[in-house]
């Protein structure tokens, strides 16, 4: 009893403590505003432990954030428009048709070793990326260049004279080819070998194609290789890519971290010292060609960059420090922060929950949007989630509004798959709770008031906020369709392996935007996606995103998407429940911080207001009349950026509702 | 006591080699795969990670292949979670780290817990004693998890005097030394008071005091002998709990050591760190186990090495 007494007694003066100490109320900032290093230093924190700081071989958060401030791209998206700029290509050409692509690379661009930067890394860079050696989980993005697919999935070129499909697909019939693809360029077949042994499949076709000369003496085979791929050099300025067809987010695209340029030079150095290149990214061996190169880590705690002075925008770089944190804790982020060991708190890593009422006053405490959606699969396959009208019922049956202000992280409350305003696109603006509606479904597919509707499963993977949104959702389908749903908890790789086989009956997922337009969150649901994993196949929504996809008219593109949203929303086998949002703390004197719909933040642009030495606030100022700003024209690169797509092709890319995002995030 | 070493040392080995084959193919055999991701990757991207690693292999083959390499090579394998870096590297930057928070935390341990132990011995009964032992029971009731925040938010948010989080100075191993070293010091204060109590009653020392001699000498120089006994056999289990129990301070206070690894390689399913994990930690317990033993005879004459 006096043990327990104690222990109550001991909690309660600590809570105390614990308040008194994160005591906000009469503050307008959590923690010091005064910087704790030099101005030409910055603090952040990057999240956990990069998995990869190698661009093509990047995949995580924190490695696009390292990877994106030490490599540039041909492309890179201006923060505060949204659109597409030039990088490293000053500026470029398209056919007439839309699919080739002519780069035209700054000149005088050079590596941080001074050797000079060309177009030659450009295509060693892509190519690398296709490579299978790679094992780039992110290749599939560049399979829409020409023959880009074939080369990273090991098909078999055919060619020669009197070929056919019909001509191959009989001829070898015995050895289970799978898919065979007219090749665009060179003329000629890609077989691409399905099923278990590929690589028996490959060679037998190599031999009897090349030795036993089935398909004819004249016609050769071959596995496709680099010099496929429609994507080459021409010269040392001039890089020259031709696509399958006109994306309209290529430009987009291509400003992800995959398609960074990486140093030929270093990468095969490293290869033939240790046989293979996983060591080139180390700081004694990396060599950059953006604004920061990694000089130093220590891993698992800290990396620090230091500004590459041969970068081209290098005038226009304030800082010439950036040490980056690796603290995934976010109690010990925000501690950190509080007391000016981090600057900011960083995109990688969200502020915990239970400290968001207390912080959200605060004017360094920030609730974006973020391109990414929180929603629900069915298994389509499992009963009676097999009829879309109980889908619709259940998707109906949440009060999406209601479940947002159980959340309290400013979760943007959404029903439909793509965002209002992506690149220009118009969302369906499905209604976000209609009660009498679902049950009227339900009733229909054959469950008035929910009588003889199984009890099925909710799987999430162990998280607070899974459990919560899987409890109220349980909650409101009990309410109101009056049926019973188990919530079932998975760890993350149980979770991800139930996911894959389908073991499921409904499953909690998450997706993120790769790139600014509809197509990134769109692709989820094609039948042949890796990642729909739902079972939900339709033809009339394959062939519409498919021709959109080839669609050179940017605003009937967008119809036909929103066409194939429809089809979905009517069958709906992933059910929205929100949008994402990132909270994150940023200290008032770093300034050159842009919102970012995808979370990217440039350290190039960023600085410290040294004004904010004196221990004094300083009323924020509007960025453009900022008397510090040390880089007067924002982008750096404005006046060269003289061709972007909206330009070329009189479109709507890549634009981002900029409406919405100032409503949310004040 | 050669013979005595020997004979454990044997049995080491053994329950080490079974150790590791057990975790072998527990970790192997585990739902998920170090490969999986939200993201679907292509059956060419998985067959090419799979061939880095071996995991194309049979089972057994990989078995063999993987003993062999740590028993003959001293090579861990490659971490699949970092897998620029091999899981020596990754052991090799992290377990000083660990250690030196153990040291430090054992060092608190042993200070705090000896120092109020013996006073609460000495001073039975008292307000001294009292005190001694309240804090001892403050200690075991507050959980690592919540004397780390705890801490972290008086001094080094309140009152700025530890930082808050992170590794390179004496200054970023003080909190985390005490809030790893705080439950041990307390049960350390228990035991070496209980221990003293009953050697402090015993008949050598009544005649150490009826000889004359003082107070203080007949502390340090008879009793405290006998009386840290129980302390020594609680050091073993005590060390290997500062070394596992690291896990959770690590994390609050965000340090680079092992104990992150002890979680998250088996979550992301690494299997080769998780192994390299085991491996350590296994060694590490059986030769602690070893050492606490023979420390014990050396403490006890009437210990016998063949018993």
């Amino acid at each position: 009893m006096q043990k327990n007494i104690l222990r109550y007694a001991l909690v309660l003066g600590f809570s105390l403590i614990v308040s008194s100490c994160i005591s906000t109320e009469n503050e307008k900032f959590f923690g010091t505003t005064k910087p704790k290093h030099d101005p030409n230093v910055l603090w952040i924190n990057n999240g956990s432990e990069p998995q990869y700081m190698d661009p093509q071989k990047a995949s995580g958060a924190p490695d696009g954030e390292i990877v994106r401030n030490m490599f540039g791209r041909l492309t890179e998206i201006n923060p505060k428009t949204g659109k597409p700029i030039a990088d490293m290509a000053e500026r470029w050409e398209i056919s007439e048709d839309g699919t080739e692509f002519t780069f035209y690379m700054r000149k005088g661009l050079q590596w941080s070793d001074g050797k000079p930067l060309t177009a030659h890394d450009v295509e060693y860079s892509w190519l690398r990326l296709l490579d299978p050696e790679t094992a780039s989980v992110y290749a599939s993005l560049a399979f829409d260049i020409v023959n880009g697919d074939a080369y990273n999935l090991g098909a078999i070129f055919v060619q020669g004279q009197g070929l056919s499909v019909e001509k191959i697909q009989d001829t070898l019939s015995a050895l289970d080819l799978g898919d065979i693809k007219q090749s665009k360029y060179p003329a000629g077949f890609m077989v691409y070998p399905e099923g278990s042994d590929k690589d028996a499949v490959r060679k037998a076709i190599l031999k009897k194609v090349n030795e036993e000369k089935v398909l004819g003496a004249e016609v050769t085979a071959e596995p496709a290789a680099k010099k496929h791929v429609q994507a080459k050099a021409l010269d040392d300025e001039r890089f020259w890519v031709k696509l399958n067809g006109p994306l309209p987010y290529f430009l987009a695209m291509i400003e992800f971290y995959i398609f960074a340029i990486v140093p030929e030079h270093v990468i095969e150095k490293i290869k033939a010292r240790d046989g293979d290149d996983s060591l080139w990214v180390r700081p004694e061996n990396v060599v950059c060609n953006y604004a920061y190169c990694l000089e130093e880590e220590a891993f698992r705690q800290y990396k620090i960059f230091k500004k590459n002075p041969l970068f081209w925008d290098a005038k226009n770089v304030t800082l010439d420090t950036v040490k980056a944190y690796s603290i995934e804790s976010g109690n010990t982020n925000i501690f950190m922060y509080r007391t000016g060991e981090v600057d900011w708190t960083g995109a990688n890593t969200d502020v915990p929950l239970e400290y968001i009422k207390k912080l959200k006053h605060l004017e360094d405490f920030h609730i974006d949007p973020y391109l990414g959606v929180y929603f629900y699969g069915f298994n389509v396959n499992s009963k009676p989630l097999d009829d879309s009208r109980v889908r619709r019922a259940l998707s109906k049956a949440v009060d999406r509004k209601a479940l947002s202000e159980i959340l309290g992280g400013g979760e943007i409350p959404f029903a439909d798959m793509v965002m209002d305003g992506l690149a220009g696109y118009k969302s369906l603006g499905t209604p976000l709770f209609e009660p009498k509606e679902a049950k009227r479904l339900l009733a229909e597919a054959g469950f008035p008031d929910g009588k003889g509707f199984p009890r099925l499963e909710l799987v999430y993977n162990t998280q607070e906020k899974h459990k919560q949104i899987g409890q109220a959702v349980q909650q409101m389908w009990k309410e109101n369709l009056n049926i019973e749903i188990e919530l079932v908890n998975k760890e993350w790789k149980v979770y991800l392996d139930d996911m894959t086989g389908r073991n499921y009956d409904i499953i909690r997922r998450g997706w993120i935007g790769d790139f600014i337009d509809p197509y990134t969150f769109l692709e989820l649901a094609l039948s042949t996606s890796g990642n729909n994993r739902t079972g939900w196949k339709n033809a009339k929504y394959d062939k519409l995103i498919r021709n959109a996809n080839i669609m050179s008219d940017y605003d009937k593109r967008l119809e036909m998407m929103r066409e194939a949203e429809k089809i979905h929303a009517q069958e709906m086998p992933f059910m929205p429940l929100f949008l994402y949002t990132r909270n994150h703390i940023k200290k008032p004197y770093l300034k050159g911080f842009y919102f970012d719909y995808q979370g990217h933040h440039h350290w190039r642009y960023m600085y410290i207001d040294e004004r904010y030495y004196d221990g004094k606030y300083h009323k924020e100022l509007p960025e453009e009349e900022d008397p510090l700003r040390r880089s007067p024209v924002w982008p750096p690169s404005e006046e060269t950026t003289t061709i972007t797509l909206d330009e070329i092709k009189g479109s709507k890319s890549a634009s981002v509702n900029v409406t919405q995002i100032n409503k949310v995030g004040s | 006591m050669i013979r005595f070493i020997t004979r454990r040392l044997i049995g080491i080995v053994i329950t080490f080699f079974v150790a590791i084959s057990l975790s072998f193919f527990i970790v192997r055999y585990a739902k998920g795969s170090p490969f999986t991701s939200e993201r679907a990757m292509t059956a060419e991207v998985k067959q090419a990670l799979e061939e880095r690693y071996g995991f194309d292999k049979p089972m057994p083959v990989q078995y063999m292949n993987y003993m062999k390499k740590v028993f003959f090579e001293f090579d861990l394998g490659l971490s699949t979670k970092y897998p620029d870096r091999t899981v020596n590297e990754i052991i090799g930057m992290s377990l000083p780290k660990t250690m030196l928070l153990g040291m430090f935390a054992l060092f608190w341990a042993i200070l705090v817990g000896l120092s109020a132990g013996i006073i609460g011995a000495v001073k039975q009964n008292t307000k001294w004693d009292f005190a001694a032992m309240s804090m001892a029971v403050v200690g075991i009731s507050l959980p690592s998890f919540v004397l780390g925040p705890i801490l972290a938010l008086i001094f080094a948010l309140g009152l700025l005097w530890f930082p808050a989080g992170g590794w390179g100075t004496f200054s970023h191993l003080v909190l985390p030394a005490i809030t790893l070293g705080t439950l041990r010091a307390a049960y350390i204060a228990r035991l070496s008071r209980s221990g003293m109590l009953e050697v402090v009653r015993s008949d050598f020392v009544r005649t150490a005091r009826a000889k004359g001699l003082r107070e203080s000498y007949i502390i340090w120089k008879h009793a405290l002998k006998g009386g840290i006994i129980p302390v020594v056999s609680y050091l073993g289990p005590a060390i290997a709990n500062i070394m596992v129990g690291s896990v959770v301070v690590e994390k609050i206070f965000n340090l680079p050591g092992m104990g992150p690894y002890f979680v998250d390689a088996a979550f992301n399913r690494d299997y080769f760190l998780v192994l390299g994990v085991v491996i350590v930690y296994s060694a590490f317990l059986l030769l602690l186990n070893l050492a606490v033993d023979v420390a014990y005879r050396l403490l006890d004459p009437r210990v016998n090495f063949n018993g």
